[in-house]
């Protein structure tokens, strides 16, 4: 079984002194960042749009996005991990469904930064383990809307008309989903 | 969302989070998301939340080429915001007219300096281009003429091998033609061609063996041979060593198959002078 995503958090540190770097014009710092973050996030842009590809500009873009903006990054308002995969993930969404912007509006995307609680190394695999013991004990139909919904970016609606279900078993299912995996997060 | 427009739980910017709101409530959700930082931060730690999914994913590696591309990238970018240039500003509106004459300024300055690392880029790659058109032309010229060389080598092996081709031994007088053979040997690449005329043809059980005989040592098989109801056979480029001065050369009458060695009757000799 392929390792799962791991991005350490003792490495936080050593983000915030790289985008340091990298806004002070430093390639080096942005290849040491690249061969940090590329394959966690290849492999969630690799698994949203299928196809190497478009996962590959996927990719590219979000790390020059990193080298354009890396003055803005302020860890105080979430980590660098976090972000990055966010982003990835977001910008796999709209290519996969040839939109222009997807879930936060571009200004929210500006203001919001994701947390993680993560604060040893130890404690994330211990974390991770949980979140998938989780994820392997919820429902076909659960994990499947949850599925939809992240790595497919469709919203509700588009959830319901996918599976054939109504609507409103579709929204319970994703809550229920979304308090599973809040319960494995913070136990 | 509850009467002071806050949505109450947790799931509520989770299903934000991961796009699945739709229409309406998506933008009801967004309009109060630009006026609420305690709701943008409860967004903030619902993304957190939303990404394990992404980091429970099995792991790939990037291709191997990506790397080098983004860092060419980067470079291009880097060069392309090199020129100052490149930096004018827009003008923020409400500045005095003084202001705006003084950006004016800027911009033509920034303008001018354009065109002048315009005309030196120019400049640079129309010689560049000049190289490159010349270094075409040269490999174009050495290009022909290999392919001369190789037309020509290709008609000589068809008159010269082909079965159709009429082989004539030209003798003086009424003279009987006497078996001969021509050996062609460049000792620094191994390169050896080898013809023969008017030798018998041999019974299946006995081949014609073509030797180099060289300065120092023992003769080496350079291959062997059958002819044809005319007389006519030959070696073209059999697996020499390379770099052996030849003394002389000969051809041997050996049994079907050749031998390591000479064992049979000597048929031709010729000497090195």
């Amino acid at each position: 079984m392929a390792p799962s995503i791991q991005i350490k958090p003792e490495e936080q540190g050593a983000d915030l002194r790289l985008m340091q770097r990298i806004a002070a014009g430093d390639q080096a710092a942005l290849a040491t960042l690249y061969d940090r973050y590329s394959s966690a996030l290849y492999s969630v842009a690799k698994r949203v749009l299928t196809d190497t590809g478009a996962a590959e500009e996927i990719l590219q873009d979000v790390f020059l996005q990193v080298w354009r903006n890396a003055s803005r990054f302020d860890p105080q308002r979430g980590s660098l991990s976090g972000w990055l995969l966010v982003t990835t993930r977001n910008r796999a969404i709209d290519r996969l469904r040839r939109r222009s912007s997807q879930g936060l509006d571009p200004a929210a995307e500006e203001l919001v930064m994701p947390r993680a609680s993560l604060e040893t190394s130890a404690a994330q695999d211990e974390m991770m383990a949980r979140v998938k013991a989780a994820l392997g004990a919820l429902a076909p139909g659960q994990r499947e809307a949850l599925e939809m919904a992240y790595f497919e970016g469709l919203t509700h609606t588009e959830i319901a008309e996918r599976s054939g279900e109504p609507l409103g078993t579709v929204k319970t299912r994703l809550r229920t989903a979304l308090q599973v995996l809040k319960k494995a997060l913070n136990p | 969302m509850n009467a002071s427009g806050h949505p109450q739980l947790d799931e509520d910017f989770e299903l934000y989070a991961l796009g699945a709101l739709d229409g309406e409530e998506r933008q009801t959700f967004e309009l109060h998301l630009r006026q609420c930082s305690e709701c943008r931060q409860r967004l903030a730690e619902a993304q957190g939340r939303v990404s394990v999914l992404g980091r429970s994913t099995d792991i790939q590696p990037a291709p191997p080429g990506l790397k080098l591309r983004l860092m060419e990238q980067l470079e291009s970018a880097r060069l392309a915001e090199a020129s100052p240039a490149f930096r004018v500003q827009p003008s923020p509106s409400g500045r005095s007219f003084t202001l705006l004459r003084w950006d004016v300024f800027l911009l033509a300055g920034a303008l001018l300096i354009l065109v002048i690392i315009g005309t030196t880029m120019v400049e640079r790659l129309r010689n560049h281009n000049r190289d490159l058109e010349s270094q075409v032309s040269t490999l174009q010229a050495s290009l022909q003429r290999e392919k001369e060389v190789a037309n020509t080598a290709r008609a000589l092996f068809h008159v010269w091998f082909s079965s159709d081709s009429i082989k004539v031994t030209l003798v003086p007088g009424s003279q009987h033609p006497a078996p001969e053979g021509k050996a062609f040997y460049e000792p620094m690449s191994g390169g050896l061609v080898f013809y023969t005329v008017n030798l018998p043809t041999l019974p299946h059980n006995q081949t014609y063996q073509l030797w180099l005989v060289p300065n120092l040592g023992n003769p080496i098989s350079a291959g062997i041979f059958n002819t044809d109801r005319q007389g006519n056979g030959g070696v073209l480029l059999p697996r020499l060593p390379s770099g052996v001065k030849a003394k002389a050369f000969a051809v041997t009458v050996e049994p079907a198959g050749g031998k390591t060695q000479p064992t049979g009757p000597k048929v031709l000799v010729g000497a090195v002078s």
